[in-house]
C-alpha cells in the first residue's frame, strides 16, 4: 500500500507545533455549515462568521424548544378538531373516546380526526357504535338533556 | 367515483346559521357563537384557514344579564386625551343600541388580530326578528340556545294555574285582596 497524503504533507505535519499530537482540523467546513445557515439573514450577520455564528446558535436553541411546544400545539389542535368532530354526531368527545378504549378499539386523537375529515361516513359508524354501547349501559337515559322546543341538525332524523 | 367519499361541499362553503338570543346570557352565547365565526365546530378547523360560517343573532333587545349585572357591569371607553375616559353601564349601552351589548361581547371573545375584522364582518346582529329576506334566504340551519327560555306567569292559562298542584290552601284572611281588573269590552262573535 501506498499511503502517499502522509508524504505530501510530511513537512508540514511535523513542524515544532504539531510534534506529538494530530493537525488541527481545518475551520472551513465548520465555517461553510454555519455559512450554510447564515444566509437568510440580513446585512453583516449574512457574511461575518463571528456576528452571524451568534444568530444561529439562538436560532438553533429556538427551534429545539419549539420541538416540544409543535408536539404540545398538535395535540390541541386534535382535540379541538375531534371536538367539533363528535359534536356534529351528537356525542361529548370524552364519552366516545372511553367508549372506545372500553371497547378495545386503540385509535388515537390523530387518527381519529384523520378519519373523520377524509372518511366522515367510517367515523360515523363509530360514533353510532359509541352512541349504541352507551345506551346498553343503561346511563344514557339519567344523563340525558331535557331540552325541548329546538329543532338542531341531529334532532332532525329522530 | 373514486374520489365520492372526499366530496364534502357543504364543510367548505360558508353556511349560515340563525341565533335566537331571546332570554339568553349575551356571554355565555357569545362564546358558542364564536366557534361558528371561526370554523371552530368543523373537524378541518386550522387558525389559518379562513372556513369560519355566517351566524345571524336575531332578538338581541331580548338578551339576559345574569343578578344585577345590567346595572353592575360596564363598558368603559378613553378617548386618548386626559380626562377622557367614561363608562356606560350595560342597560344604557343597550338603551343606546340594542345590538351593542352582543357586539362587544362577540368582539371581545376573539383574539385580537387582524383576522378578527373579517370574522366580525360575517356576524349579522338583528334587535328583533324583522330579517330581510336576502339574508333570511340564505340560512339553512340553527344553533342550540345555550338556555331554556323560561315560561313567564302571564303566559299559563287561567286552568293550568288552577290544576296546579298544592300542598294546602291559605286561609281567605292570609291572602291578599285582589286587584280590581278593569272589565274586558267583550265582542260579538259573528
Amino acid at each position: 500500500m501506498v499511503f502517499l497524503s502522509i508524504f505530501r504533507n510530511a513537512s508540514t505535519m511535523y513542524t515544532r507545533k504539531t510534534v506529538g499530537r494530530c493537525p488541527k482540523p481545518d475551520k472551513y467546513w465548520k465555517r461553510s455549515m454555519y455559512f450554510r445557515m447564515m444566509w437568510k439573514y440580513y446585512g453583516r450577520r449574512q457574511h461575518i462568521y463571528s456576528l452571524g455564528a451568534r444568530t444561529v446558535h439562538r436560532a438553533l436553541r429556538y427551534s429545539t424548544h419549539s420541538t416540544g411546544l409543535k408536539k404540545k400545539y398538535m395535540r390541541e389542535m386534535w382535540t379541538m378538531r375531534l371536538g367539533a368532530a363528535c359534536n356534529q354526531h351528537g356525542i361529548e368527545e370524552e364519552e366516545f373516546l372511553s367508549s372506545l378504549t372500553e371497547a378495545n378499539i386503540p385509535l388515537n386523537r390523530k387518527v381519529l380526526t384523520d378519519l373523520s375529515i377524509y372518511e366522515p361516513r367510517s367515523f360515523q359508524s363509530l360514533t353510532t357504535f359509541a352512541k349504541q354501547r352507551k345506551e346498553e349501559n343503561g346511563l344514557s337515559d339519567a344523563l340525558k338533556p331535557t331540552f325541548s322546543g329546538i329543532l338542531t341538525h341531529g334532532d332532525k332524523k329522530k | 367515483m373514486a374520489y365520492n367519499r372526499v366530496l364534502q361541499w357543504s364543510v367548505m362553503t360558508r353556511t349560515w346559521w340563525l341565533y335566537d338570543a331571546e332570554n339568553q346570557c349575551a356571554f355565555r352565547s357569545a362564546k358558542k357563537i364564536v366557534n361558528y365565526l371561526q370554523g371552530k365546530h368543523k373537524p378541518i378547523y386550522h387558525p389559518l384557514s379562513d372556513i369560519g360560517d355566517h351566524v345571524v343573532v336575531i332578538n338581541t333587545k331580548l338578551v339576559a344579564m345574569r343578578d344585577d349585572r345590567w346595572r353592575k357591569f360596564t363598558y368603559p371607553h378613553h378617548t386618548g386625551y386626559a380626562g377622557g375616559f367614561s363608562r356606560a353601564s350595560a342597560w344604557r349601552l343597550h338603551d343606546m343600541d340594542p345590538t351593542k351589548v352582543m357586539h362587544k361581547a362577540v368582539y371581545q371573545r376573539i383574539k385580537g388580530n387582524l383576522l378578527r375584522p373579517n370574522i366580525m364582518r360575517r356576524l349579522h346582529l338583528f334587535p328583533d326578528d324583522n330579517v330581510p329576506d336576502e339574508i333570511m334566504a340564505n340560512i339553512s340551519d340553527q344553533i342550540q340556545q345555550i338556555q331554556i327560555v323560561p315560561k313567564r306567569l302571564e303566559d299559563y292559562s287561567q286552568l293550568e294555574k288552577e290544576n296546579f298542584p298544592q300542598i294546602f290552601e291559605w286561609p281567605e284572611k292570609e291572602m291578599m285582596p285582589k286587584k280590581k281588573q278593569p272589565e274586558v269590552l267583550q265582542t260579538e262573535e259573528t
